[in-house]
């Protein structure tokens, strides 16, 4: 008891309020740090190049939510359904989630690669050329170059997530609907996807967080380039507090990363557990 | 919270739920292609990386879609020599082997004071509110701590962080895992005079050994894969793990595609086999770890 005790007060929780107090200060990690009050806060809402992490970082938000999340339902929905085979897809899928960021986005950089790569390869063979691009160099594309393999990457881990939450549904409820006439859509809408309304949030909850912290597929890929395009909040907090050596600032991005995080999942919890009183 | 141990619940029964279910169904083919569409994506970028780290890269560069003329090794050796991936995958192997056998017994023993001794509410919201947390938010004190301290650029300095950031979960999963065990053993072990101690790793351990292996899995995955720390505390190249050295490898040698898909291969394939012999439980303890997000 008192060695975990010890370790994760020291290590974890006192870090955590150090954060915060270096977050209204200058520094440089040597010397004493020059107390600021508020200027990291108001400099970096300023600073088109944090405006640009932020929105770029609600994009992959909006990537996981619109994109990631729906496909892992509709093919934990579909795996819900068949006869055959649910153990192997279901080990597929989840490969890629056991995996590194890092061997990812390594991985798909050579796909990525302009001149060699795979992907462009591929096009030419099926007679695409035209649509051949510099996936991680053309500004207009590059961030969701970056985008894609993360989404890929987690979308086995929403289906084993989601497949759970559909199995937890009586089928009674189900079958009798069918009885009833009802289409398969309107047993999804209806009966269905409020059933599952706790676990998704689990799901969008992930989603939040973990694009909230992700740094490695652009640090990889494009180092964020060209300019600040494709450069997400952790990343820019990374390079502002261990690049450019400036604590005090990267520990306020910090804090505003936190201050999303948890802001977004009791969003997140008001939208979709909610109403738990009438289920 | 409640909510993902139902999910991990259910994980296990799923394959009688899937059973169950499938009288149900009436999906037909048309279900099978879409899944077997997304199959087909999470394995061939894996196979293509596996076959290409066999091939000569003039061919590969050439010609990216082709089969190995013979099984060329010496991608690999380039690898694991000149890119210094040896001595990343040896690093990785040891602050790995270490942070898994530290986090389980930190999390056993103070899941087990929590749980069991002093039942404290207030100690179990301490060690729990740490899974909200992102790892960023403590990574600068943790730099400017360790280079005081004299961890940073020591494997040991990345077992603590590694190992006190799988506390917080580690102890959500055990205290969970005590407080559905039976007294009756501990409390016999006591009229015949055992110590706490004794109590503790004769009696309680083995019986949480399915908790135990959970988290295991889940810091094994971690810290196998972890970067931010290691990139932060690590600069000397003696004690660089192997996410650090496959970025080296991919800065030094990017047009080199023989030797970075050996070198990435070279950190999955311990993951492949980890996973082929403990699918199940991977999948279990990762779902369990998601809510860590």
């Amino acid at each position: 008891m008192l060695p975990g005790l010890g370790l994760y007060t020291i290590f974890f929780v006192a870090p955590i309020i150090v954060s915060g107090a270096i977050s209204f200060t200058e520094w440089s990690g040597f010397g004493a740090p020059s107390l600021q009050g508020l200027a990291n806060y108001t400099g970096m809402f300023r600073d088109p190049g944090y405006l640009r992490s932020l929105s770029n970082t609600a994009i992959l938000i909006a990537y996981g939510l619109f994109i990631q999340i729906p496909i892992a339902l509709l093919l934990a929905y579909m795996l819900f359904s068949v006869e055959r085979g649910v153990r192997v897809y279901r080990a597929l899928y989840f490969f890629p989630v056991v995996i590194a960021p890092i061997a990812i986005a390594t991985m798909f950089r050579i796909y990525y690669n302009g001149e060699f790569g795979p992907i462009n390869e591929l096009l030419a063979v099926v007679g695409l050329e035209n649509w051949q691009q510099s996936w991680l160099s053309n500004r207009n594309i590059v961030l969701h170059s970056v985008i894609i393999p993360e989404i890929w990457r987690f979308i086995g881990l929403h289906v084993v997530i989601l497949l759970a939450a559909l199995q937890g549904i009586p089928m009674s409820i189900v079958e009798s609907a069918r009885i009833d006439g009802a289409s398969s859509w309107i047993i999804f809408t209806r009966i269905i996807a409020p059933m599952i309304r706790h676990i998704l949030l689990i799901s969008v909850v992930l989603c939040i967080t973990g694009s909230l912290k992700s740094f490695e597929f652009p640090l990889i890929l494009t180092n964020g380039g060209p300019g600040e395009s494709s450069t997400y909040l952790g990343l820019y907090m990374f390079r502002h507090a261990f690049v450019y050596q400036k604590l005090g600032y990267g520990s306020a991005v910090t804090i505003t990363i936190l201050l999303y995080a948890l802001g977004l999942t009791v969003a997140a919890r008001r939208l979709l557990g909610g109403a738990e009183a009438d289920s | 919270m409640s909510g993902i141990e139902d999910t991990t619940v259910r994980i296990e029964s799923s394959m009688t739920a899937a059973r169950r279910a499938r009288r149900a169904s009436r999906a037909g083919g048309g279900a099978h292609v879409l899944l077997l569409l997304f199959a087909v994506t999470t394995v061939t970028p894996f196979l293509w990386l596996g076959v290409s780290s066999f091939r000569d890269n003039a061919e590969i560069l050439a010609q990216p879609f082709g089969l190995p003329r013979a099984l060329e090794f010496s991608n690999y050796v380039n690898a694991w020599t000149q890119g210094a991936i040896g001595r990343g995958f040896v690093n990785s192997l040891i602050v790995t082997a270490f942070a898994v056998v530290a986090t389980i017994l930190l999390s056993a023993m103070t899941s087990y004071v929590i749980g069991r001794m002093t039942r404290s509410t207030v100690l179990y919201l301490y060690f729990t509110v740490g899974i909200m947390i992102p790892l960023q938010a403590i990574v600068i004190p943790v730099f400017v701590m360790f280079r005081t301290l004299g961890l940073s650029n020591s494997l040991l300095g990345l077992v603590v962080v590694n190992t006190v950031a799988g506390l917080p979960l580690g102890v959500l999963i055990l205290v969970g895992f005590f407080s559905s065990l039976p007294r009756e053993m501990e409390e016999a072990a006591f009229v015949d005079g055992a110590s706490r101690y004794q109590t503790f790793f004769r009696i309680v351990l083995p019986m949480t050994k399915p908790g135990l292996a959970t988290i295991g899995t889940l810091t094994f995955i971690n810290v196998w894969n972890e970067y931010l720390f290691a990139f932060v505390l690590n600069t000397t190249n003696a004690v660089k793990v192997l996410t650090q050295s496959i970025r080296a490898v991919q800065g030094t040698y990017s047009t080199d595609f023989g030797m970075v898909t050996a070198s990435v291969m070279i950190m999955v394939i311990p993951l492949m086999i980890f996973f082929v012999l403990l699918q199940e439980q991977v999948i279990k303890g990762l779902t369990a770890g998601a809510v860590k997000g």
